[in-house]
């Protein structure tokens, strides 16, 4: 399977409004150097791209994300990895709740 | 502050009853709101699905050509008209050189030839005029200026010190102007020192006089050492006198400027202190819109304010001097910014046509084009462009040498990777 069919696609409305929409420029300039940028909207900007990628994630999450530490849907768990001789398994494999939660972000 | 009620209808009815200006363009169209005051630049097939492709074309400019750049316009958005060198006030930190309020300086435009100026501006597509000088309201045709403005189809915004602004004025011209911007250099005890005795009163009653009937007036801020240090303060005082808006503008040290640099200019490492504090100020102060001028970019981006991919998403704008921009000064010659001295032989405003006459914009195109070390393997280039190119030609004399503030020119923080080759 692609790699890009294993990936959940974001909402259209998403694609739309960042792929369309190049530049959203707010305000009158005044005179000649004050064309930089609004800080405001600035802020509030990061603000709502905060809030939508939170959105996303959580979006990505229920629609088929797989937990790390999960098997396959189609195939067997890997198997375990083979020690070097005279070592020995620390103890019982962690739970996948605490393999997630330890999976670096 | 809250406008009257026949004010907020007015209002009202413009934002139903305005049409968008659309401006086609190489990557797809400009849409232009005045109610309220927005820019779109739009994708083909954005263009394509809001039935925008019909659209009148403006002309194309002689500089328009740059495979390199994909947001290239075909004209200027904005144009910035000194319109006198006179004024009432004698400011240390002027980079016009001002001139006393009378005899009329010779060789200055007169109302005809700024008409001419406004026709072959609207003729190129230009969306916006910003009216400064010098002090504008000196200028006796001022209102019928901004009439000839609208009437072309421009919108004019317009720069004062406020002194002679009574409730006359208010109530008849204000309302021509899109946004209306009262200049100062700090509170009140700066502004005073820099400006005379009473200025700083003169200042906050035009802006409350503007502020009870006009939805879009603010105050320029220049960031001189005092005035970065009150910054919060003026905010403040902005807010409470009316304004929606406070400009930074950084300090240039063209005109008399030149000589009052050491003495007011603040370094580029108090300015890398603006962008934690404007974070603090646009959260606290709500009802006021934070703006900062286009030399500021490198020590915002340089502060870490954003990824400069998502600032030129979100509308920010580096030196776009000769592109996004043009200048006028009151002989009427054409310069890419108004803190920039129009080159020799640079093309009569008045004449249809002056924007593609030859290459008056020179040295900010080749910039942009080829810039040199350590911009061009800044990852910020395509935002900032080189930071203030009039600052960078009254310190070094070069107009493509990099700007000689920007913190990562210095090594203040993390370099572009010529930098160490960068002579200083």
């Amino acid at each position: 399977m692609s790699r890009s069919a294993d990936r959940p696609r974001l909402p259209g409305f998403y694609h739309r409004l960042t792929r369309h929409c190049l530049t959203i420029r707010p305000g009158f300039n005044p005179n000649s150097s004050s064309l930089g940028f609004d800080v405001s909207a600035l802020v509030a900007g990061l603000a709502g791209v905060t809030l939508a990628t939170l959105c996303a994630s959580a979006w990505v999450r229920l629609r088929g994300g797989r937990r790390v530490g999960e098997p396959p849907a189609t195939g067997e768990a890997d198997p375990a990895p083979a020690l070097p001789a005279g070592e020995e398994a620390a103890g019982p494999s962690p739970e996948p709740e605490a393999i997630d939660r330890q999976a670096p972000r | 502050m809250r406008l009257p009620a026949p004010a907020r209808v007015r209002l009202l009815l413009r934002r139903l009853v305005q049409r968008p200006i659309v401006r086609r363009e190489g990557f797809g169209c400009l849409v232009s709101l005045e109610h309220p005051p927005l820019l779109l630049l739009l994708d083909h097939r954005a263009t394509r699905r809001l039935g925008l492709a019909d659209a009148r074309t403006s002309t194309r400019l002689a500089t328009s050509a740059s495979p390199g750049d994909p947001l290239r316009l075909r004209a200027p958005v904005e144009a910035h008209l000194a319109l006198t060198r006179r004024c009432t006030h004698h400011c240390p930190t002027c980079y016009m050189d001002s001139l006393p309020p009378a005899p009329p300086p010779a060789g200055e435009l007169e109302e005809a030839g700024w008409r001419a100026v406004l026709r072959m501006l609207a003729g190129e597509g230009v969306l916006q005029v910003a009216l400064g000088g010098g002090e504008s309201l000196l200028v006796p045709y001022l209102a019928s200026l901004a009439r000839e403005a609208r009437s072309l189809g421009l919108v004019p915004n317009l720069t004062t010190a406020g002194g002679e602004i009574d409730r006359g004025w208010c109530r008849t011209v204000a309302p021509l102007f899109g946004c209306i911007h009262v200049s100062l250099d700090g509170p009140a005890a700066v502004h005073d020192r820099l400006r005379g005795a009473g200025a700083w009163q003169e200042a906050q009653q035009a802006l409350a006089r503007l502020a009870a009937v006009h939805p879009a007036v603010g105050a320029n801020l220049l960031l001189t050492r005092q005035g970065l240090a009150a910054l919060e303060e003026v905010a403040r005082l902005v807010r409470r006198s009316g304004g929606v808006q406070l400009e930074l503008l950084r300090f240039k040290p063209v005109g008399r400027a030149r000589q009052s640099e050491p003495a007011l200019a603040p370094g580029p490492e108090e300015l890398l202190t603006l962008w934690p504090r404007l974070q603090r100020l646009a959260c606290r102060e709500r009802g006021l819109r934070l703006r900062v001028d286009c030399s500021l970019i490198p020590f915002l981006v340089s502060a870490g304010a954003a990824d400069p991919g998502l600032l030129r998403r979100l509308g920010g704008l580096g030196c776009e001097a000769g592109h996004w921009l043009v200048a006028v000064d009151p002989q009427g010659r054409l310069s890419g910014c108004s803190f920039f001295p129009p080159l020799p032989g640079a093309p009569d405003a008045r004449l249809p046509g002056a924007l593609r006459a030859g290459d008056p914009f020179a040295p900010f195109t080749s910039f942009r084009t080829a810039p040199p070390a350590p911009c061009r393997s800044c990852d910020a280039f395509a935002l900032c462009l080189g930071g203030c190119r009039a600052v960078a030609f009254a310190r070094t004399g070069d107009p493509r040498a990099p700007d000689p503030d920007c913190p990562r020119v210095l090594g203040l923080v993390g370099r572009p990777a010529d930098a160490a080759g960068w002579p200083r």
